[in-house]
Parts: C-alpha cells; structure tokens; sequence
C-alpha cells in the first residue's frame, strides 16, 4: 500500500495544470514627492515614479524597522516593488534620516 | 483461497488504475514544475513524508537550548533563506517556483512536526522535492542542525529586526553587493539622486 501511495504521488507530481505567473521586479532610488496611507511617489531620472503601498510593504529607515509615517517629501528613498496586478507594488522602502544641518 | 484471489485482483487493478492515471498526467501535463500541486498531492506528499522518516528519529528532542542562538540565526540567513525566505514564508524567486513550493515554515505542517523530524529532514533532505540532504554524520553538522531546529520553532515570532539583521547575511552575487552599496551612498547623500533599473 506504501509503495502504491508513492507511485500514486509521483504521478500526480509529474502533472502540470496550471500556470505560473512570473513576477518581475522594480528598484528605483529618487527623492520623496508625496507618501500617503496607500501611494508613494518618487522622483527619479525617468521622472515621477508612482508606487502602491499598504500593509505589506516593509519601511526601513537606517537600517531599522519604521513605518511610513517617518517618511517625509522630499527625503531620499530606495523603492524594491513588484509589478503586480497591474501596477508597482512596493515591498520595501529603505530611507535615511536627513542629513544634519552644515555647521557655520 | 478465492477472497483473497478476489483481494489480489482488486489491488493489481487498483495498481494499473494508478499508473495509468499518472501516465495520462504526465502526457497531458508534461513535467513542468509551473503547476500548482493539488491539495489532494500536497496532503499525500505531507503524509508519506512523515511515514518516510524513521521512528527512532521521531522521538528525539533537541538537545541544545530551545532559544535560537544567534549561529542558528545566521546559519538560516546563509543556507535556508534562499529558498524558505529570511522570515520561512517560502516566498523567494527559488521557493515560489519549485515543485512542490517551499513550505511556509511558520504554519502548523511544519511546526507540528517534532524536534526528531525536523532535524532527519534537515540532515537527509527530501526525495524528489527541491530539499537537499545537508548532514554529514559529523557531530559539528549535527549540532548545526539543531541550531537550525531551535531557529525553525522560532519563525513565528521573528521581530523585524531580526528579520534585518538576517538580511544582511543572505547570499548576494557581486552585483547585489554593489547595488546594496550604491543604495546606502545614495541614501546618505554621496550620490546623485534618481538612478532607476
């Protein structure tokens, strides 16, 4: 019974019946020009970059975890997103603290 | 004498049922891994997996200390996220496209398993799943392992910094390190702004 459960399973292994989408990816580096709860944008060499954002994307701000309340305009961003659904979705979004004021 | 004639019969007809079914299959599918396994296979695939790992290692418990150290930690972030992802969701380029998936190390199929099977899989690997065998019987590998098995029990409560610190160790090729640096140069200002790939 063991053996004909295996070969059962190999079998059912070897098929395929569906389709797997393949997801690309999309980093860019540019400077903040709005954030909200669901939208990031970004301004990059190409332009104005638009990302969605929500629960699962990952803030990450000198290395430590944060959210996208500590993201202000006009900071410095990296965005890792996928295309997904149409549309750049952003899984990670790594930002700096503002550079401290030069001293006179 | 003529039941168990009957018997035979039945069980070698079930056996050609099974491996015609699995000839039209793997004619009307081909051998592409891009198909989602049903949950009839996945629940015979889980099932035989636990009927192929020897009694003697279902009873064992880890012997080192049930908190992840900090070598588990880092042992995973180099060998296992590859595959299973820093946080043991499974969703990487490798774990999403394998045949069957990465499992979600997180959830109960796993984490119901004992510290033994957890450990026998590590050390032998699966056959016929993307899961290689990484023992070699010396004591250092087996230590490793059970390093790995306290670090596996501890995947659902990952913090995020945890889950950070660990991304810095993940394999990168040559051209990941340079972008990672050429991220942090941008981020601190020593770049000119908007680079897009």
């Amino acid at each position: 019974m063991k053996i004909a459960s295996l070969l059962f399973a190999l079998a059912l292994w070897t098929a395929s019946l569906a389709a797997f989408a393949h997801e690309g990816g999309h980093d860019a580096r540019g400077v903040v020009t709005s954030v909200s709860a669901d939208e990031l944008t970004l301004k990059t060499q190409h332009g104005e970059e638009k990302f969605a954002v929500g629960k699962e994307t990952e803030f990450v701000k000198d290395g430590a975890p944060a959210s996208a309340q500590d993201l202000n305009v006009g900071s410095r961003a990296v965005v890792h997103a996928k295309h997904k659904n149409g549309r750049r979705e952003a899984f990670k979004v790594q930002f700096a603290s503002p550079p401290a004021p030069k001293k006179k | 004498m003529k039941s168990l004639l009957i018997a035979l019969g039945l069980l070698v007809l079930a056996f050609a049922c099974i491996v015609a079914g699995g000839a039209i299959l793997l004619v009307a599918g081909g051998v592409s891994a891009k198909a989602e396994p049903t949950r009839l296979e996945a629940a015979i695939a889980r099932r035989l997996l636990r009927m192929g790992i020897p009694d003697e290692y279902k009873q064992l418990r880890n012997p080192v200390a049930p908190q992840p150290s900090a070598a588990g930690r880092a042992h995973f972030a180099d060998h296992c996220a590859v595959c299973h992802a820093t946080d043991g969701s499974g969703q990487t380029e490798m774990g999403r496209n394998l045949y069957p998936r990465s499992p979600d190390l997180r959830r109960a199929e796993t984490q119901e398993l004992s510290d033994g099977e957890l450990f026998y899989i590590i050390e032998n690997g699966v056959r016929l799943t993307g899961m290689p065998g990484w023992g070699d019987g010396s004591e250092h590998s087996k230590h490793e392992t059970w390093q790995l098995v306290a670090f596996i029990r501890h995947l659902p409560r990952l913090t995020r910094e945890e889950k950070l610190e660990m991304e810095r160790m993940n394999p990168k090729s040559m051209a990941e390190w340079r972008e990672m640096q050429e991220d942090e140069e941008f981020l601190q200002g020593r770049d000119q702004p908007a680079r897009t790939k």
